[in-house]
Formats: structure tokens, C-alpha cells, sequence
């Protein structure tokens, strides 16, 4: 893994956040300093109201610092517009949610391919791409289900397979183990480290989850909106 | 994949989408139905006027209508031969009817009673003014010393079918003069106005009473009432001497008055209806961004713009408005169907008769209708969904729906 700067997708400088109510203003993110590369596997940890999940939110851009430099692909992030900010969602970034968020009334292969249509991408590619993703997560033989159907870990892995046929740059995952059991957990852990291993696809998670650890290769931990702790994780793949 | 998305969303809160399509249908059903009911209605009156009184329209010396004269007969047509035969050569007229109007005395021998007088070729009228509603005799046909009379006025007089009536009115010389007929027919046709004054005798009859061969007026029918504008403007070109008068001139309280007043109460319940899908369509999908709150938060994280929510979520208002407005139309043809001998309805203001309205169905009411119902629902749904446009992507995706 390469820590130069030509192959660094996110950096991060004196970022600042508050949550802004009309009277007053929560300070969440106190000046946080740090990148991150292609191809990295990144935890954030902390205790509640750390600013983690705040901070995913930052990444994956769907909230804004309101201070600080926020560089994205070389990209300022804060002269972006808001039409090109979506177009980076769109087609650079996978969300993973603690809930799944799958859209009920779609089976889990339309789930994946719902957003591969939004994306304009030809009917073919896309059928294989919604393929390809099934099959990477093991969940080829559920693609006519609905969301209801499945257990909470199936669900989990047809949210990572709906994130990972966009082909995005990195892959943002909020507690995505939080409503799982260990061994459901620890087969979506599974799914992204393969991933990351297998595609290169940069994965940021926030997790409570001490398990999910095991899986990242660096931890950053926040405490109070600051970062308490920069480490090489321990990696159990 | 968006409308196949829309659709399964629609199927997802089966209650409200029912209800959504209930409020459009109801709407359009409302929208159609009203309109096809007024139509059927103006239609009906139009069609009684044309066919117990007015013809498709009269032709008068210039001048001559809506004036009041103290010699009235110095303007009536005189020497009408060449004028009939020019008229009855063009190829929009049916048949052509000369007429005379005055205003008389009836006396049954110890009662008398003022009316207004037409004076008719009654054998040649008879096949045309269908509409007069006999209630007891015939029409004049050729009954040389028949008189035909409304309802009202021939019970206030006191006849019946058989019945001898001497008609007594002025010459146009300014002499009394009185001719002998008989009752033949009585009328009724639904005008209050017209049954309670109006009496018909043959034209010569009549001309022998004003003591004239002039005509007052030439009462025409045509193949097609819309053919109208082009007979019109041929007289008015053509015999720049006589004017073309319209029935909506003729029958201002019907033709013209009714129309207007029928046109402007559809527009009332337009607006009614219109707000009524409004409200419906507001409130439901007002409720489909708030029970998908999280689900929209979702859309935006990954990607979509407010704006591609916005076409997401007026893809599904369009589709059950089409379906309402599909369900609407065809209520309204079942209910045409079922009361194809029409819908049975007291008398309108200044009409004394019970019609059967039959729904008049067009194509453009058809339209102006559904499109009444889409447009307004697409308007409501667009109103309700611009609170995407503010939807903070965390919040929503924090929301318990």
C-alpha cells in the first residue's frame, strides 16, 4: 500500500463541524488532520458522539466541513458544485448503512442495478456488472428475492454488492455490522476485505464493532471531535 | 427500472394509492359527466327550439328584429316568391317556411283572451316542427280552418279539440277584422312563455286577418344546423335588403342565455372538482415523502439529484392519475350507457316540461376533462414533492420511516 500523494483519495486538513441549531452551535469536529490512500481499509472508532459517524458523513459527502481543507481526488471539495458533489456520489462512492437501506419493493438484483441505471449505463454492462457484484458476495442465488425475505446478513451483502457495482473509489459503511450477529458480521467483514483486496477498493468503516478491527488496516480514533489515535490495525485476513 | 420502481411504489401503500386514483377518478368522472350533462341539456333545448318554434333560423327585412314598430307590416317581406325559390335553391336548405306573427284576440263566444298569433303553411311545417308535443288533436296540416294553441292558453280560454274560436285582430289598413277557425291541436312545447300565449293558424288565414300578402318572416331549415354560418353569410351578402337572424338571436333565453349560464356553472364545479383532486393528490403525495423519508435519504446519498426524486416521485403521481382519469372516463360511459334514454330531469327555469337529458359525450370533453384531472394532480404532486428540495440527506436518513 502506497502512502504517496498521487494515489491519495482523501485529505483532510483542520477540518471543522458543528451542528448549527438556531440559537446555537455543537461543535462535533475540532480540526481533524488525515488522509487517506486508494486501496486503503480504514476504521474510524471511538464512543458515541465521537464525531465518527460525522466524519463518515463528511466522506462520503453528504455533509460538508465547514472549516478546513477537504480534498477529494485532488479535487477541492468546497469549490465543487452541488450537481458535481452528486455526480461524485453517484459514481464514486458506495454507501453501506447499519440498516441496510434496500429498497423494499425492488428484488436484490433490482436493488443493485437500480443505481447502475441512474448511472446510464448500457443494459448489458449492466446485467453483468449486477452479476458480477451478486456473485462476489454470494448472494447470486437471492437476486429475485426481496429485501424481506433475507436474513440481516444477506441483506448486508446485497447492500455491499449494490455499492460495489457502481465501481466506486471507496466504499463509506456506517456500523454495517451493528444489526448483524458475530458470524453475520464477520462474513460482511469477510465480503469487504475481499474487496479490498481483491478490486482495490478503498473501504472506510465507523464501527463500534471490535471485531471489525481485525479487519482494517488502520484505525483512526476519535474522541471529542479529535483524533485521539492514528494506528496500523491488527489484520486477521 | 423508474417505472417499474414507480410502479411497485404505488402498489406498496395500496390504501392510499386507492384513494389517490378514487379522487382523480371521482374528479374526472365529475369533470365529464357535468360537462357531457350540460352539453346533453343545451343540446336538447337547442334541438326543442329548433323544432317547435325557431327553425335553424328566420329571415327578416334589415332591421326589422328586436324593433319595436307602430306599422310593423311597413317592413315585412313583400312579393316573397323570388326570395323562397332563390333560398330553397341553395344546397344547405332543407325546407322553408314563410311566416306571420301578430298579436290577437281569441274568443270562445263569451271569453276572450289575448295571444300571439303565427300565421303558418301548417302542411308543409308538420313534418319539420316535431317538437310541439300534442297533447290532445294534431298539428294545423292542411285543416283550412284549423288553430292550433299552446296549453296555457287554451285553458285559459276554456277549449277543447273541436272547438269553434274567432280570432279578432287589426288589419294592417287599421280595420277590426275577425276570422272563424277551429281547434285542432294543443300543444305543449315546454316554454311557459310560448304555451301560455302562443296559437297557430294557416298562413293564408292569417293574411286574410291582417288583410296583406307580405310575409313577416321566412323561418329556415337546413340540412345541418352547422351549416348555418355559411347560409348567413350568403343572405347577408346576397339580399343585402334582409338579415339572417340566428336561433341564439331568435331564442336568447335558451340558445344564448342557457348556454352562458350552463358554462359558467361547469366552471364552478371545475373549480370545485379541480380542488378537490388538488387537496387529494397534495395530501397523498405529501404522505409518500414523508412515509419514504429515509428511503429518499437514501436516493441522495447515492447520488440522486432532488430534482431526479422530484421526476421519481411525479412518475408515480402521473400514473395514478392516468388510471384515476382512465377509471373516470369510463364510469362516466358505463353511466351514459345505462341511461342512453337519458336522465330524467323536472323542469329548468322558465320551462314547464319534464326532458330526459341524454349525456353528450365528445371527444373534447373527453379530453379537457382527463387532461383537467392529470394536470392538476401532476400540479398538486410537483407542490407536495419541492420538499425534496430541502430534505437534509442525514436527517432523512435518520428519520424513523
Amino acid at each position: 500500500m502506497s502512502e504517496g500523494f498521487l494515489n491519495r483519495l482523501y485529505t483532510c486538513q483542520a477540518l471543522h463541524y458543528s451542528y448549527r441549531e438556531k440559537d446555537s452551535s455543537t461543535p462535533v469536529l475540532n480540526g481533524i488532520d488525515f488522509h487517506i490512500s486508494e486501496g486503503d481499509f480504514l476504521c474510524l472508532t471511538g464512543p458515541s458522539g465521537s464525531g465518527k459517524s460525522t466524519l463518515l458523513n463528511l466522506l462520503g459527502m453528504i455533509e460538508m466541513p465547514q472549516e478546513g481543507e477537504f480534498i477529494f481526488k485532488g479535487r477541492q471539495v468546497s469549490e465543487l458544485s452541488e450537481k458535481q458533489i452528486n455526480e461524485i456520489r453517484r459514481y464514486e462512492i458506495g454507501f453501506i448503512f447499519q440498516d441496510f437501506q434496500l429498497i423494499d419493493v425492488l428484488s436484490i438484483e433490482e436493488n443493485v442495478e437500480y443505481f447502475l441505471t441512474r448511472q446510464k449505463i448500457a443494459s448489458k454492462e449492466r446485467k453483468e456488472r449486477v452479476e458480477s457484484a451478486l456473485l462476489e458476495v454470494g448472494m447470486i442465488d437471492f437476486r429475485h428475492k426481496r429485501p424481506g425475505e433475507l436474513s440481516g446478513g444477506q441483506k448486508q451483502r446485497a447492500a455491499i454488492a449494490r455499492a460495489l457495482a457502481k465501481r466506486p473509489s471507496v466504499i463509506v459503511a456506517d456500523e454495517p455490522t451493528a444489526s448483524l450477529d458475530l458470524a453475520n458480521g464477520r462474513q460482511v467483514m469477510e465480503t469487504l476485505a475481499k474487496l479490498n483486496e481483491r478490486h482495490g477498493v478503498t473501504v472506510v468503516i465507523a464501527s463500534h464493532d471490535a471485531m471489525v478491527l481485525q479487519y482494517a488496516h488502520r484505525e483512526i480514533k476519535l474522541l471529542d471531535g479529535r483524533i485521539l489515535q492514528e494506528k496500523e490495525a491488527r489484520h486477521a485476513v | 427500472m423508474l417505472y417499474k420502481f414507480a410502479m411497485r411504489n404505488i402498489w406498496r401503500n395500496q390504501r392510499r394509492s386507492f384513494v389517490a386514483i378514487g379522487s382523480i377518478a371521482v374528479g374526472v368522472f365529475g369533470l365529464l359527466f357535468l360537462q357531457g350533462f350540460f352539453s346533453g341539456l343545451i343540446a336538447l333545448h337547442k334541438e326543442n327550439s329548433i323544432h317547435s318554434r325557431f327553425g335553424h333560423g328566420q329571415i327578416m327585412t334589415r332591421g326589422y328584429w328586436g324593433q319595436p314598430f307602430e306599422k310593423p307590416w311597413e317592413r315585412w317581406i313583400d312579393d316573397p316568391e323570388d326570395l323562397i325559390n332563390e333560398l330553397r335553391a341553395r344546397e344547405e336548405v332543407a325546407q322553408i317556411f314563410p311566416r306571420v306573427q301578430f298579436f290577437a284576440m281569441l274568443s270562445n263566444g263569451s271569453l276572450n283572451v289575448a295571444g300571439r298569433g303565427q300565421g303558418v303553411v301548417g302542411a308543409s311545417e308538420e313534418g319539420f316542427f316535431d317538437k310541439m308535443n300534442f297533447v290532445s288533436g294534431h298539428a294545423l296540416g292542411q285543416e283550412e280552418d284549423g288553430l292550433v294553441m299552446g296549453v296555457g292558453l287554451a285553458r285559459a280560454l276554456g277549449v277543447k279539440i273541436g272547438d269553434p274560436v274567432t280570432v279578432l285582430g287589426q288589419t294592417v289598413h287599421g280595420t277590426i277584422n275577425a276570422v272563424d277557425t277551429r281547434v285542432v291541436g294543443i300543444f305543449h312545447v315546454g316554454m311557459k312563455e310560448a304555451d301560455d300565449s302562443l296559437f297557430q293558424l294557416q298562413l293564408p288565414k292569417a293574411q286574410i286577418l291582417l288583410g296583406t300578402n307580405k310575409i313577416e318572416s321566412i323561418t329556415v331549415a337546413l340540412k345541418d344546423e352547422s351549416l348555418w354560418p355559411v347560409f348567413a353569410e350568403h343572405v347577408n351578402r346576397d339580399f343585402p335588403e334582409y338579415e339572417a337572424i340566428s336561433l341564439y338571436v331568435l331564442d336568447q333565453v335558451w340558445a344564448e342565455n342557457g348556454e352562458l349560464f350552463l358554462t359558467a356553472l361547469l366552471n364552478i364545479f371545475r373549480l370545485v372538482f379541480v380542488g378537490m383532486i388538488m387537496l387529494a393528490i397534495y395530501n397523498s403525495a405529501s404522505n409518500t415523502v414523508l412515509e419514504r423519508k429515509r428511503e429518499l435519504g437514501m436516493l441522495r446519498a447515492h447520488g440522486e439529484a432532488p430534482q431526479e426524486l422530484i421526476q421519481l416521485l411525479l412518475i408515480e403521481s402521473i400514473m395514478l392519475a392516468f388510471l384515476g382519469a382512465f377509471i373516470g372516463v369510463v364510469s362516466t360511459y358505463v353511466i351514459a350507457f345505462f341511461a342512453a334514454n337519458g336522465i330524467p330531469m323536472p323542469p329548468t327555469p322558465g320551462t314547464n316540461r319534464e326532458l330526459p337529458v341524454r349525456l353528450d359525450l365528445r371527444w373534447s370533453y373527453l379530453l379537457t376533462a382527463s387532461c383537467l384531472g392529470l394536470v392538476t394532480a401532476t400540479a398538486a404532486s410537483f407542490l407536495s414533492t419541492l420538499q425534496v428540495l430541502k430534505l437534509s440527506v442525514v436527517k432523512a436518513l435518520r428519520s424513523p420511516v
